[in-house]
C-alpha cells in the first residue's frame, strides 16, 4: 500500500514537473533540449502501424534525438477511455494525442490535456483553443464509381444526391459525421430534409468510409457521399473511382492534443509543432492520405481551396453531437428499407 | 461386447474427491475462475451504475438499466438478435449434426478430407467471410447472382444477402465448425451397437436418429445449442458486415455503437454494461436449463469398462449421395468463399471476378505481408497467444468437466455456470475489465503485452472448452475410474491413464478450436492493443479499416494456410491414434 501511494506520488510529481517546463520553455531550443533528455514519446492514433513508423522516420530526419513511437487506438472513442484508464491508475500514457474534436473534448473536460506551449510556435489559425492543434482533416465528399456514372451525372450539388436515379445505388458511412458538420453552413432544417431524402433512396450504410470507397469500386455502390482520404487507397491502386468536393463542404478536422500525464509532453510539443509545419504535414499526409487544411501544399488545401467549409467548432460541440444523433436515426432507417 | 447404457441405471458413485486428492484441482480450478471470471463481472456491475460508465468514477446511478430497458427501440432489437440467433443455431445444428454423424459414425469416403474442409472456415476471419458472402450473393455484383442470371435468364437477383435471411444463412455456416467440433466426439464415442440393434430390429435411418442417435446425444446438442445461441446474441462480425449496411440491427450493433461511435467521444460503457447483464441472465437461465436437463448423467453413459469398440454405420448405397451433400456443403461454405478471398488477395482493389480483371492481378499484396517490418511480429505474437490459451483452455476445460460432472466438490454448478458466463460478456467489456484489473495490479505487469491478451482468451474461451469436454464427460461411465481407484491409482493417475485418453478428442477439439479462434480473433485484441502486442487480425484490422481489403485478403489467405497445417498435422495424429 505504501509503495503504491508512494510511486502515485513520484510519478505525480515527475508529471508535474514535466508539465511545469514544458509549459514554461522559453524557446523551441529549450523544448528540443527538455525532450531530448526525456522518455519515449508516446503518440496515440489511429493510422496503420507501418503508417506511423513512416511519419517518425521523416520526424527523426529532422530530430534524430527524440524517440517517438507510435501506437494504434482504434475506433475514435478509444482513445480517449485508453487515456482516461491509464491516467486514472497512474500507468504509462500517451504524450500526444490524435483524433476527433470529441475524442479529444472528452480529455479536455478531464482536466487530461495542458496547454500547448507557446514556444512551440504554432500558428494562431491552427489553434483550435489552447489545447487543440489542427493536424489534418476528413473532408466529405462525393464519391462515384466512373464505369457506372458517366462524368457529366455525378453529383455537383448536395440536392443532386436525391436524385431518383440514384435510388438503391447509393450509400454513406453509417455514421451521419459529414452530415451533421454539414448544418454549420447548410442549415440546420436543409440538412435534416437532405438526410431524409437521402435516407429515402434506400442506402447501403457502411461500419466505415474505407470499405465504402471499396464497394464503390466493386460497383456494390455508384455513388457515395464518403471522405476525401479514405477513397484514395482505391484510386491509387487504379480503381474506376473518382471523387469530388461539394459546397459547402462539410470537414471533420483532426486534433492533437498534449496528454498532461505523458511522460515527455516537451517531446510531444515539438513533434505537434513539425506535424503541423509545411514539412511535417505533407509527410503526415503522404503516410496516411489525411492532409491538412489550412497549411499549404497539401493535396487537401488544394482540393478545399476557394471552398465554403462547414463544421461546428469546438463551443458548438453540444450541435454536432445532437444532429448525429438525430441523423443516425434517420439514416437508419431508411437504410432498413433495402431488406 | 459393450455394454451400453441407455435407460436410466443406479448411477455409480461419483468419485470421492477428498480421499482421492483431487480437492487441489477442485480448488485451483474454483481460484482461477474467480479470478478470471468473478473479477471482471463485479467490474462490469460497478460500470453499469457509474453516471459515466467507468468502473473507478465516482457516483451512482441506475439510469443506464432505466435507459436500456424502457428503451423501445432496445427490445425491437432484441427481436431482431433473437431471430438471427436462434434461426443460425437451428441452420448450424441440422447440418452440423449430420456431417458429425456422416464422419464419425459411417463409412462415408474420404472423411479425412471432409473433416479437414469443415473445421478450415474457422481459421477465416469473420469480417472476410462476410465480404466473400456479399460479393458472392449481394444483388447487385453477387458472383452467383449474376451466374444464376446468365444460366437462367433471371432478370432480378435470386438471392439477397442484406437480408435477415441471408445473415442467418451465412452465420450459420460460419458456426458449422464449431458445432461440428462439440458434436464429433461425442459421436465418435457413441457404441454402435445400438445403432445396429435398431437396425436389426428393423428401424430406417429417420428412426434410427430419431429414436436412438440424437437421444444419446442430447447433453452434447444441449451444450452447442445454448453455446450458438449466445455467440449468436453477441456476434458482431456478420451482423456488422451485413446487416448493418441495410439498416437490419441487432443488440451487438448497438453495442459496437455505443463503444466506437457514441457522439459524446467516450464508450457509453455504462448501457453497454447494463445491456450485458440481460444476456448474462438468459445465459443463466439457459445454463439452469441445461443442468437440470442432464442432472442424471448416467442416462448419457456410453463408454463403459466392458469393451467399447467404435465401428462405421454402413451408409451402403448412400455412400456417395452422403459424400456429395458434404461437397455440397464445402462447396458452399469453403470453396466459394475462399475462391473470392484468393481472388481479392490477388487484386489490387476489390473487384468481381471477370475476363477483364484477370491483366490486373498481382502478387503486391502477398509481398507487401511479408516485407512488412511489424509482420514478423505480430506473427510471432500471435502463435504465442494461440498456443498458450489453446493449451490452458483444454486443460482448465478438462478440469472443469472432471469437477462438474464427475466429482462431488461443493460449489461444482457455481462452476459450470462461472466457466460459460463469459461467453456472454461483450469482447469490449471483457477488454475494460482487463484493462482495469492489471493496470491496477501491480504484482502482474502485463498491461500492453501479449499475456493479458491471452487471460482475455482464456476467459473468452473457456466456455467453448467446458461445453465441448461436459458432453464427453457426460459419457464416459464412473466404472472406469472407479475400477482405476480399486487398483490403487490416485486422482492423478486416474485422469492421466483413464480419462484423458478417452476425452482426447475433445480435448484435441478444444485445443484446435481455440488455437483457432485466438489466430483471428480481434475485439480484445484491439482493446488491449499496446506498444508490443499486435496480432495478426490487429494487422489485418488495420489493411481492412484503412481501405486495403486486399492486403487483408492475403493475411487472411496465409492465415487459413497455416490453420491447414495444423489441421493436418492434427488428423494424422489422429489417425495413427486410431491405427
Amino acid at each position: 500500500m505504501t509503495t503504491k501511494f508512494l510511486t502515485m506520488l513520484s510519478l505525480g510529481a515527475v508529471s508535474a514537473i514535466a508539465l511545469a517546463t514544458a509549459a514554461h520553455a522559453q524557446s523551441m531550443e529549450d523544448l528540443v533540449a527538455e525532450a531530448t533528455d526525456g522518455e519515449v514519446v508516446l503518440w496515440y492514433e489511429s493510422s496503420q502501424a507501418e503508417q506511423g513508423a513512416q511519419i517518425i522516420d521523416a520526424f527523426n530526419e529532422s530530430y534524430p534525438d527524440i524517440e517517438v513511437e507510435h501506437v494504434r487506438v482504434t475506433g475514435g472513442n478509444g482513445l480517449g477511455a485508453t487515456i482516461i484508464q491509464e491516467a486514472q491508475a497512474n500507468a504509462e500514457t500517451a504524450s500526444l494525442a490524435t483524433g476527433g474534436v470529441s475524442h479529444l473534448g472528452a480529455l479536455i473536460e478531464r482536466d487530461l490535456l495542458m496547454p500547448v506551449p507557446e514556444a512551440a510556435g504554432i500558428a494562431a489559425e491552427l489553434m483550435g483553443n489552447e489545447y487543440l492543434v489542427n493536424t489534418a482533416a476528413s473532408v466529405y465528399v462525393a464519391v462515384w464509381n466512373t464505369d457506372a456514372v458517366a462524368e457529366d451525372e455525378a453529383p455537383t450539388t448536395w440536392e443532386d444526391f436525391l436524385d431518383p436515379q440514384w435510388a438503391g445505388r447509393i450509400g454513406t458511412w453509417v455514421i451521419s459525421a459529414g452530415f451533421s458538420n454539414l448544418a454549420a453552413e447548410y442549415g440546420e432544417e436543409e440538412t435534416r430534409s437532405l438526410v431524409e431524402g437521402f435516407a429515402g433512396q434506400e442506402p447501403l450504410l457502411y461500419r466505415s468510409t474505407f470499405p465504402l470507397a471499396q464497394q464503390v469500386a466493386a460497383g456494390e455502390v455508384d455513388v457515395a457521399m464518403g471522405i476525401f482520404h479514405t477513397a484514395q487507397p482505391p484510386i491509387q491502386a487504379g480503381a474506376p473511382i473518382a471523387v469530388g468536393a461539394l459546397d459547402p463542404t462539410p470537414m471533420n478536422t483532426i486534433w492533437s492534443g498534449i496528454v498532461s500525464e505523458g511522460a515527455n509532453t516537451a517531446g510531444a510539443a515539438v513533434f505537434l509543432a513539425w506535424l503541423v509545419s509545411p514539412e511535417g504535414a505533407a509527410a503526415y499526409e503522404a503516410a496516411t492520405n489525411r492532409g491538412n487544411a489550412i497549411v499549404e501544399g497539401t493535396n487537401t488545401s488544394a482540393l478545399l481551396e476557394g471552398r465554403t467549409l462547414s463544421e461546428w467548432s469546438y463551443d458548438e460541440l453540444e450541435n454536432y453531437s445532437r444532429l448525429m444523433a438525430e441523423f443516425n436515426e434517420t439514416l437508419a432507417a431508411g437504410g432498413s428499407s433495402v431488406e | 461386447m459393450a455394454t451400453t447404457v441407455l435407460e436410466p441405471t443406479r448411477a455409480a458413485p461419483r468419485s470421492n474427491w477428498r480421499q482421492s486428492g483431487a480437492w487441489m484441482p477442485v480448488l485451483g480450478v474454483g481460484a482461477l475462475l474467480v479470478w478470471l471470471v468473478v473479477v471482471p463481472l463485479i467490474l462490469l456491475l460497478i460500470s453499469s451504475v457509474r453516471p459515466t460508465g467507468f468502473p473507478t468514477d465516482p457516483g451512482f446511478t441506475l439510469q443506464h438499466y432505466v435507459d436500456t430497458y424502457t428503451d423501445r427501440r432496445f427490445w425491437e432489437l432484441a427481436g431482431n438478435t433473437a431471430i438471427f440467433a436462434v434461426g443460425s443455431t437451428l441452420f448450424a445444428l441440422l447440418i452440423g449434426i449430420t456431417l458429425a454423424w456422416l464422419v464419425e459414425r459411417t463409412d462415408m469416403p474420404l472423411k479425412g478430407l471432409v473433416r479437414t474442409m469443415i473445421i478450415l472456415p474457422m481459421a477465416t476471419p469473420p469480417v472476410l467471410l462476410a465480404i466473400a458472402w456479399v460479393m458472392l450473393l449481394s444483388p447487385r455484383t453477387g458472383e452467383i447472382n449474376a451466374l444464376l442470371s446468365a444460366l437462367f435468364g433471371f432478370e432480378d437477383a435470386v438471392f439477397n444477402i442484406y437480408s435477415l435471411t441471408g445473415m442467418i444463412f451465412v452465420e450459420g455456416l460460419s458456426l458449422v465448425p464449431s458445432t461440428f467440433l462439440i458434436l464429433s466426439p461425442a459421436f465418435r464415442n457413441m457404441d454402435p451397437s445400438l445403432e445396429e440393434a435398431a437396425m436389426v430390429s428393423g428401424a430406417g435411418i429417420g428412426t434410427l436418429l430419431r429414436r436412438v442417435v440424437l437421444p444419446l446425444l442430447t447433453p452434447a446438442i444441449l451444450a452447442a445449442g445454448v453455446f450458438l445461441l449466445i455467440v449468436g446474441f453477441v456476434v458482431f462480425d456478420i451482423p456488422g458486415a451485413i446487416g448493418l449496411p441495410a439498416g437490419i440491427f441487432t443488440l451487438s450493433s448497438r453495442i459496437y455503437y455505443l463503444a466506437h461511435e457514441n457522439p459524446t467521444g467516450l464508450p457509453d460503457f455504462g448501457q453497454i454494461s447494463a445491456m450485458a447483464i440481460f444476456f448474462l441472465g438468459g445465459l443463466i437461465l439457459m445454463a439452469f436449463g441445461y443442468q437440470h436437463y442432464t442432472r442424471r448423467a448416467s442416462r448419457f453413459t456410453t463408454i463403459t469398462g466392458k469393451g467399447f469398440r467404435p465401428r462405421s454405420f454402413k451408409l451402403r448405397g448412400w455412400r456417395w449421395p452422403a459424400f456429395a451433400g458434404a461437397a455440397f456443403y464445402f462447396t458452399l461454405a469453403v470453396l466459394a468463399p475462399l475462391a473470392i478471398l484468393l481472388w481479392t488477395s490477388f487484386m489490387p482493389y476489390q473487384t468481381g471476378i471477370s475476363a477483364d480483371a484477370v491483366g490486373l492481378l498481382t502478387t503486391d499484396n502477398h509481398e507487401t505481408f511479408f516485407s512488412n517490418r511489424f509482420a514478423v511480429r505480430a506473427t510471432t505474437n500471435s502463435v504465442t497467444i494461440a498456443l498458450v490459451a489453446a493449451t490452458v483452455v483444454a486443460l482448465v476445460s478438462l478440469l472443469v468437466s472432471w469437477i462438474v460432472v464427475k466429482s462431488k466438490a461443493p460449489g461444482r454448478k457455481v462452476i459450470d455456470i462461472l466457466s460459460f458466463m463469459p461467453l456472454a460478456i461483450p469482447g469490449v467489456l471483457i477488454g475494460l475489465a482487463l484493462i482495469y484489473v492489471y493496470l491496477t495490479v501491480n504484482f502482474l505487469p502485463i498491461y500492453g503485452s501479449i499475456w493479458i491478451i491471452v487471460i482475455a482468451y482464456i476467459t473468452t474461451y473457456l466456455s467453448f472448452g467446458s461445453r465441448t469436454t461436459h458432453g464427453v464427460m457426460l459419457q464416459i461411465h464412473n466404472d472406469l475410474e472407479d475400477a482405476a481407484r480399486t487398483s490403487g491409482a490416485g486422482w492423478g493417475r486416474t485422469m492421466r491413464r483413464i480419462v484423458v485418453p478417452l476425452a482426447a478428442p475433445a480435448i484435441a477439439a478444444v485445443w484446435v478450436w481455440v488455437l483457432a479462434h485466438c489466430m483471428r480473433e480481434l475485439s480484445s485484441a484491439l482493446m488491449l492493443q499496446g506498444r508490443t502486442n499486435e496480432t495478426l487480425p490487429v494487422l489485418l484490422y488495420g489493411y481492412w479499416t484503412g481501405g486495403e481489403p486486399n492486403k487483408a485478403a492475403a493475411v487472411g489467405v496465409w492465415l487459413i494456410l497455416a490453420l491447414l497445417i495444423v489441421v493436418g498435422v492434427w488428423q494424422f495424429l489422429t489417425r495413427r491414434r486410431e491405427a
